[in-house]
Parts: C-alpha cells; sequence; structure tokens
C-alpha cells in the first residue's frame, strides 16, 4: 500500500508531467517530443508494482485525453497497458536505485513506449484516412527513441543519487 | 461469493486492466458529451496560458524548420520577383510595338519568332505568319528598334526571314546627317560595314545609318544601326565605316512585317544586270 505522503508527491509530479508533456514543443525534433508520461508511468510500476502501474497509467491518461486534443480514452488506454507491460518487471527486491538507475530501466522504457505508440497511433490515425504503418515508423519509433533518451537522463540522475 | 472476490484480488492487476481497458473503449467510441467538452475548454484556456508564458524559450530545431521555410520563401518570391520583372520588360516592348504599330504610316503585321535556325553564317529566324496571313516573300521585316530583314521564302503558316546579319545580306544604305550612300554588309561578327563611301566625304561616328530607298528590296528610312567607328579602307578610296544594328537579334522575339511589296519588276531588272557580283570584291554589289 502506497502511504498517503508518497501518493500526495506522485500526484504533484503527474500534474507537473501533464503540464510538462502540453509544453514539450519546445524541445520538439521535427515535431517528434518524448512521452514524459510513459517514462512517468514505468518508473511508477517498477517502484509501486503492476497494479499502482495500471491505475497511475489509467489516471494520467485519462487527464491527458481531457486537457490535451486527443480523442477521449486513447492516452488512457495505451497508458494503462504501458503501466501493465512495465508493472510485470516490478522486483520488490531491487529497490528504487536498482529500479531505475540500470540499463534494464532503459530496456523497460524502450519497449513500454513501443507497445504504447503501437496502441496510441492505431487509435489516433482511426478517425482520418492515414496510414497506421507510415505514420507509427515516422513518428511512433522516433518517439520511442527520443523518450528512451529522455530516460536515460533520468537513470544517470538516479545513478548519481545512488553513489551519494 | 468470497471465493469470487479473492479470485478477483487475486488477480487485481488482471481485472483492473480489463475493466479500465473497456472504460477506455467505451470513452475512445463515444461521442463528446458537454460536461466535457466545456471541461477541455477551460482547461486548454489554462494550457494556452501556461504555453504562452514560456514563448520565449527558443526552440533550436523550430528555428531551423522556420530558417529553412523562410529560405524557401525568399527563394520563390526571388523566382516570381524575377518572373515579374520579365513580363514587366515582356510589356514595355509591347507597349512599344503597339505604339509603333499604331503610328506607323505603312501596314503592319505582328508576327512571333518561332525559330532560330543557324546555318554557319547564314542567319534566318522563323516567324509564325505566311502567305494565308498576305505575307509575301520579299517583304520587310522590322521591330521599333530598326530593320531586322526580309522574307525569302514562306508556306502557308509561317515565314523564313533573312536576317541583316547573314552572309548573303547586302542593303543600299546612307547615314542620316552625313547623306552618305553606300551597301551595307554583314562583318561576320556582330555589326555591319557600310561600304563604298568615298574617303572625301566627311561622316561621323554617331549618325544613325537608314536605308537609302536605291534599293528595291528596302523603302526608304528604315533605321538599321548606328555609326561606330570609321577608317580609311587599305588601297582603296573609301571609308570603311562599322555600323552597329539598332535591333538587339539575341533577344528578338516580336516583329513587323512590312506589308510592302518590291517592285518585282525592277527587281528582275537589276538582278539581271547586278548579277554576278560579289561582296568582297569591291563591296559593290547592291540589293
Amino acid at each position: 500500500m502506497i502511504s498517503s505522503n508518497r501518493l500526495i508527491w506522485y500526484a504533484i509530479a503527474a500534474l507537473f508531467l501533464l503540464l510538462a508533456q502540453l509544453n514539450l514543443g519546445v524541445i520538439a525534433v521535427e515535431n517528434v517530443v518524448p512521452d514524459l508520461l510513459v517514462i512517468y508511468i514505468v518508473v511508477i510500476a517498477l517502484l509501486e508494482g503492476q497494479f499502482s502501474g495500471i491505475i497511475a497509467g489509467f489516471v494520467v491518461g485519462l487527464a491527458y485525453d481531457l486537457i490535451s486534443s486527443d480523442i477521449d480514452g486513447t492516452n488512457a488506454l495505451s497508458k494503462l497497458l504501458a503501466g501493465f507491460i512495465a508493472g510485470h518487471f516490478y522486483d520488490k527486491g531491487l529497490g528504487w536505485q536498482g529500479a531505475i538507475s540500470t540499463s534494464r530501466f532503459l530496456g523497460i522504457v524502450a519497449g513500454t513506449t513501443f507497445i504504447h505508440n503501437i496502441v496510441y497511433y492505431f487509435f489516433y490515425v482511426q478517425p482520418a484516412d492515414l496510414s497506421f504503418w507510415s505514420f507509427f515508423l515516422r513518428g511512433g519509433l522516433a518517439g520511442v527513441l527520443y523518450t528512451t533518451v529522455i530516460a536515460a537522463l533520468v537513470m544517470l540522475v538516479a545513478a548519481r543519487k545512488k553513489t551519494w | 461469493m468470497y471465493r469470487i472476490v479473492d479470485l478477483i484480488l487475486h488477480y487485481k492487476e488482471y481485472a483492473a486492466t480489463i475493466l479500465l481497458m473497456i472504460v477506455s473503449l467505451l470513452l475512445i467510441s463515444g461521442d463528446d458529451d458537454n460536461q466535457i467538452r466545456s471541461f477541455r475548454t477551460i482547461s486548454v484556456g489554462i494550457i494556452g496560458s501556461v504555453q504562452s508564458a514560456f514563448d520565449w524559450v527558443p526552440n533550436p530545431w523550430s528555428l531551423e524548420t522556420e530558417n529553412r521555410a523562410l529560405r524557401r520563401l525568399n527563394r520563390d518570391l526571388s523566382l516570381e520577383a524575377m518572373r515579374l520583372r520579365d513580363a514587366g520588360v515582356k510589356v514595355e516592348e509591347l507597349r512599344k510595338m503597339l505604339e509603333f504599330k499604331e503610328k506607323s504610316p505603312i501596314q503592319l503585321l505582328t508576327a512571333e519568332v518561332v525559330g532560330k535556325p543557324t546555318l554557319q553564317l547564314r542567319n534566318y529566324i522563323t516567324i509564325n505568319v505566311g502567305s494565308d496571313d498576305g505575307v509575301k516573300e520579299g517583304m520587310l521585316v522590322i521591330t521599333p528598334a530598326g530593320l531586322v530583314g526580309r522574307v525569302v521564302g514562306l508556306n502557308n503558316q509561317n515565314a523564313i526571314i533573312l536576317l541583316i546579319i547573314n552572309a548573303d545580306s547586302r542593303i543600299a544604305a546612307r547615314t542620316s546627317r552625313g547623306r552618305n550612300n553606300g551597301i551595307l554588309f554583314w562583318d561576320k561578327e556582330e555589326r555591319l560595314l557600310l561600304r563604298n563611301v568615298p574617303s572625301v566625304l566627311t561622316q561621323e561616328v554617331g549618325d544613325t545609318v537608314i536605308t537609302s530607298g536605291l534599293s528595291s528590296f528596302y523603302p526608304e528610312d528604315i533605321v538599321v544601326g548606328t555609326v561606330v567607328d570609321i577608317e580609311e579602307e587599305q588601297g582603296t578610296l573609301y571609308h570603311r565605316i562599322t555600323v552597329e544594328p539598332s535591333v538587339n537579334f539575341a533577344t528578338l522575339e516580336e516583329i513587323f512585317v512590312v506589308l510592302y511589296t518590291p517592285d518585282t519588276k525592277r527587281l528582275e531588272l537589276e538582278q539581271q544586270v547586278l548579277e554576278g557580283i560579289q561582296p568582297s570584291g569591291g563591296g559593290d554589289a547592291q540589293e
């Protein structure tokens, strides 16, 4: 069970990341932005377990659906699945440093973002007459790469804290 | 009942995933209701304010994209400006031609140059009017700047023009101020030579050269060019006068055919008398 203190911190972090995600245009490369929310969900799932990851994914995704112009439910679905997948790699014995300060964390972020982007782009292209694969290969894979690069920064910060 | 609850709790991750997936899919398939729409309007307003607060943060990638777009726009505008400049020149040329046609006492037929066949020293142009338009062999071709040549061949739709810068061309001409008569030949480059002007006669650089009317082919007073150089022809008693043609043959696009037919009887007579005279043999041949 997550303590209420940690829950508040997670909520504040989620709120901050939601706002940040909407303002990532400043670091967009060819219109591709990293998905900070997926990194957040992976961190929650690795630290708190699969169930927490699923709930965090759904809540954060739904909140993002409501404040962005995305189709309602697309982010909720793709992010709850991200929490579900990342939660499979939850290992209580690793502790928070072991969970996010190794290259294992990067692999989990990359894999989770890949699945997340497949689900997200599948629903994203539905209302328009767009080819899923061309859209996914262009935006989805680049998004996976960019998200993994940002996750590497998170990993490096966590690794430095580990040595303190 | 407890067993079911236990089962759900045991597989709570799967149960939660399935339940939330169903909720998400319902949201995806459902229409926006008014509450969600009004919530979204408010949130978009708040987020817009936050985003505008971060507008000052530069994005090097977006700047690069913007630069690229501006460069493309600059190139397109340059091309457009060039096209407009060309169009302006063309309009000016056509305006001059129209004025010239309106003021001209002789009947003129407008034509376009459709080909510029060049065979060594024989420069011709092809125009888009022919016998169907009233063009006849021997008719003159001019522009507002001056003499271009004359029709030497035609069919019902096109005519071939022998330019004055052609090895076969000889024009009876005179200088407008000095009134010195001579014969114009092409110098095989870009200019004409006015020959047969006795060296005892005074001649000045800058004088306009016009057709003299002594020729059967060309009526009087059509501008041909300007005197740019005068020297004594070695071993003769004549001037060697270099004339710059007033027409720019490189940019020739629109011309006029003068609907004037030379006196064919006079032509035949002159042709018989002058037959066999070569342009290089003292320069006394005349058309």
